[in-house]
């Protein structure tokens, strides 16, 4: 089945169109509300997935989560409090045009930037999906390894700054990856007695647990609700279409650069929204205007930052390779309905990929007129105090951990992760790190054995032409940071 | 200088728990205990670096700008957050309190009296607002999961026998 055909599937199916609208609202609510990102909405998501069908859960996972920076965007420009750090960079200009009245230009530019960038994302996506296709058959067991040995050491390096307690999180992750059965002999490791471990960590409600549960215990904390005064009504729509399309250059330049950026794992909507910015700024006939409410200000990091979706799908699909916590959790989801991320969804599953892209494209669209009407009103909910939201977030955290397999053990699971999140999140750790380790855990342990198996000795991983490549890319990644800091890279810059 | 704070009791379960997993998987077969212990051994070794540096500022602040500086990550932690740890406890008392309830009274149940005790007793709302939020909520989880979903095990673990 081409893409064209599951538009068509989509379009045509009532009850997928209704997920959509539905998961669409939801998105554009979670993401209006501070410390609610794209994670912890696709964590609360999943556990309502599961009595859907593959397809219905796509279509509610894959709209709300894309709808989240939609809603980001807004509280940045109407209140200038970003609903997650991929929107920071828009309350630089885009609060200072609320200020002068402009608001509804502001929105309407940021929520097109959004909707169109999102759109090229995904359309760039399926365009060079025929290539990752080569890529991926070419590649064999001791690839693998090396690929999900790069996947982990790029996400624990880009844990800025505290890269050797990103590397702990990354170990802790995997040997938490090795709970369940052995891959050799079949015979439980590490469940200390319990069945229920044998088919190892549920993966959902240790997402619910450390994005859900620790994001909870930070609106705990914040007593009073975040918002001020503002004017819900907006006006200016027109204008802010006419704005947009006379900055169609740097529309598609910051897109370029956030489809880019999305695709290098670990790479988040902050840097791709910030260096979206500083172009726009660089290249401006007017930078003195920037910060004091520049429109370009706005179109620019909007665009970057949905944009790097579809490039951040890359390697989520085709590796299995998750670039960020989102695309962690998403492949979580994935799982759970059967589906298995990396070499699968470019080959048996590739009406699948096409499914999920399609759905990606048709929520950006259903999104943009959402947005622009429901959005500012949205925003009320800021209004609500965190002391009150978080008890409903922690409430349903544990009944959507419940409900996934009515394991009282998962409950349990989702707390003791909720507890170790909020410890990793106040002492420095990376909670992204542990959890793509202990995605990525089973496939290494599995392409290592198979290599040996199959190849005879560990020399398979450094003979072959790929499998060298990631290797020498690992050790790049693993020794950037100190290069950085070299002298000599000084002097260069 | 010597110091034991929450920091520091975290590395310290960190190791713990390496150790534990590392003593379990000395029981494995050898292909099985591989990876385990390839992992195992600089998990433990990392987290007692990290136990020792929390437990001695001097050797802290002396690797601090090599391995332990304090930026923010890419998924917003950072270290040294201001945050109310009577509040932490207090939420996580609460949180042990509806896991209780859950297993006793069953989800609908127990979310419901859960949310009810918070508001009234912990954010000391109104009388108004402690029921209706509770029954609300509540309703919402019953028509999504157990009417819209078919969701059949939200009784207690506990009454079912």
């Amino acid at each position: 089945m081409g893409i064209f055909e599951v538009f068509y599937a989509i379009l045509s199916d009532y009850q997928l169109m209704l997920i959509m609208v539905l998961a669409v609202v939801l998105g554009l609510l979670v993401g209006i509300i501070p410390g609610l990102g794209g994670s912890v909405a696709l964590a609360l998501l999943i556990p309502l997935t599961f009595s859907l069908s593959p397809e219905a859960a796509i279509v509610l996972l894959i709209s709300a989560y894309g709808t989240v920076t939609y809603g980001g965007g807004i509280t940045a420009i109407l209140l200038n409090t970003p609903g997650d750090a991929s929107a920071a960079a828009t309350t630089f200009d885009g609060y200072p045009l609320a200020k002068q009245g402009k608001a509804g230009q502001a929105i309407t530019v940021a929520v097109l930037a959004s909707a169109l960038g999102g759109i090229l994302g995904f359309v760039v996506l399926w365009m060079i999906l025929p290539a990752a296709r080569q890529l991926i058959l070419a590649f064999t067991y001791p690839d693998f390894f090396m690929l999900a040995v790069f996947g982990l050491t790029v996400i624990a390096v880009v844990t800025q700054g505290n890269m050797f307690k990103g590397l702990v999180s990354a170990l802790l992750g995997f040997m938490l990856a090795f709970i369940g059965t052995d891959p050799i002999m079949g015979s439980p490791r590490f469940t200390f007695g319990s069945f229920e471990l044998w088919d190892g960590l549920n993966l959902v409600p240790v997402i619910i647990g450390l994005f859900a549960l620790t994001e909870a215990f930070q609106l705990f904390y914040q007593k009073a609700s975040i918002s001020g005064h503002y004017d819900p009504k907006i006006k200016g729509i027109m204008e802010g279409f006419r704005v947009f399309f006379r900055h169609k250059m740097l529309f598609l330049r910051s897109a370029g650069m956030g489809i880019f950026l999305g695709m290098i794992p670990g790479v988040g909507g902050a840097v791709a929204q910030f260096i979206a910015y500083g172009s726009a700024v660089q290249t401006s006939k007017t930078p003195e205007k920037f910060g004091k409410g520049a429109i370009e200000g706005v179109l620019a990091p909007e665009a970057a930052n949905d944009s790097k979706e579809g490039g951040a799908m890359l390697p989520t699909l085709a590796f299995g390779i998750p670039g960020s916590a989102a695309m962690a959790v998403l492949i979580g989801g994935l799982i759970m309905h059967g589906m298995a991320p990396g070499p699968e969804m470019m080959t048996t599953s590739l009406d699948m990929t096409y499914f999920i892209i399609a759905a990606a494209i048709l929520s950006k669209i259903i999104a943009l007129p959402v947005s622009l009407m429901a959005g500012p009103r949205l925003a009320i909910f800021t209004r609500v105090p965190g002391t009150l939201m978080a008890p409903g977030i922690v409430a349903i955290a544990f009944v959507g951990a419940y409900a996934v397999s009515g394991s009282y053990l998962d409950v349990w699971v989702a707390f003791v992760f909720g507890v170790v999140g909020i410890c990793m999140k106040r002492f420095g750790f990376s909670r992204i790190a542990l959890i793509i380790a202990l995605v990525l855990g089973g496939l290494v342990e599995q392409s290592y054995h198979q290599t040996i198996s199959a190849f005879g000795s560990p020399v398979a991983f450094f003979n072959r032409g790929i499998s060298l490549t990631l290797f020498v890319l690992t050790l790049l990644s693993l020794a950037w940071p100190w290069i950085r800091q070299t002298s000599f890279i000084r002097k260069l810059g | 200088m010597f110091r034991i704070n929450e920091k520091a009791i975290f590395s310290l379960m960190l190791c713990l728990f390496a150790l534990l997993l590392l003593f379990e998987a000395s029981d494995f077969r050898e292909r099985a205990a591989l990876l385990p212990n390839m992992i195992g051994y600089p998990l433990l070794v990392g987290s007692i670096i990290l136990f020792i540096a929390d437990i001695f500022p001097a050797v802290e602040n002396k690797f601090k700008s090599l391995l332990f500086s304090g930026v923010n990550t890419m998924d917003g932690t950072a270290e040294g957050e201001e945050s109310s740890l009577r509040g932490l406890y207090s939420m996580m008392l609460w949180m042990l309190f509806l896991l209780g309830l859950i297993y006793t009274l069953g989800v609908i149940v127990g979310v419901a009296v859960a949310l009810f005790v918070y508001l009234k007793f912990m954010a000391k709302r109104t009388w108004l607002m402690s029921i209706a939020y509770p029954v609300i909520f509540t309703g919402f989880i019953y028509v999504v999961f157990v009417l819209a979903m078919d969701v059949y095990y939200f009784t207690s673990p506990v009454m079912e026998y």
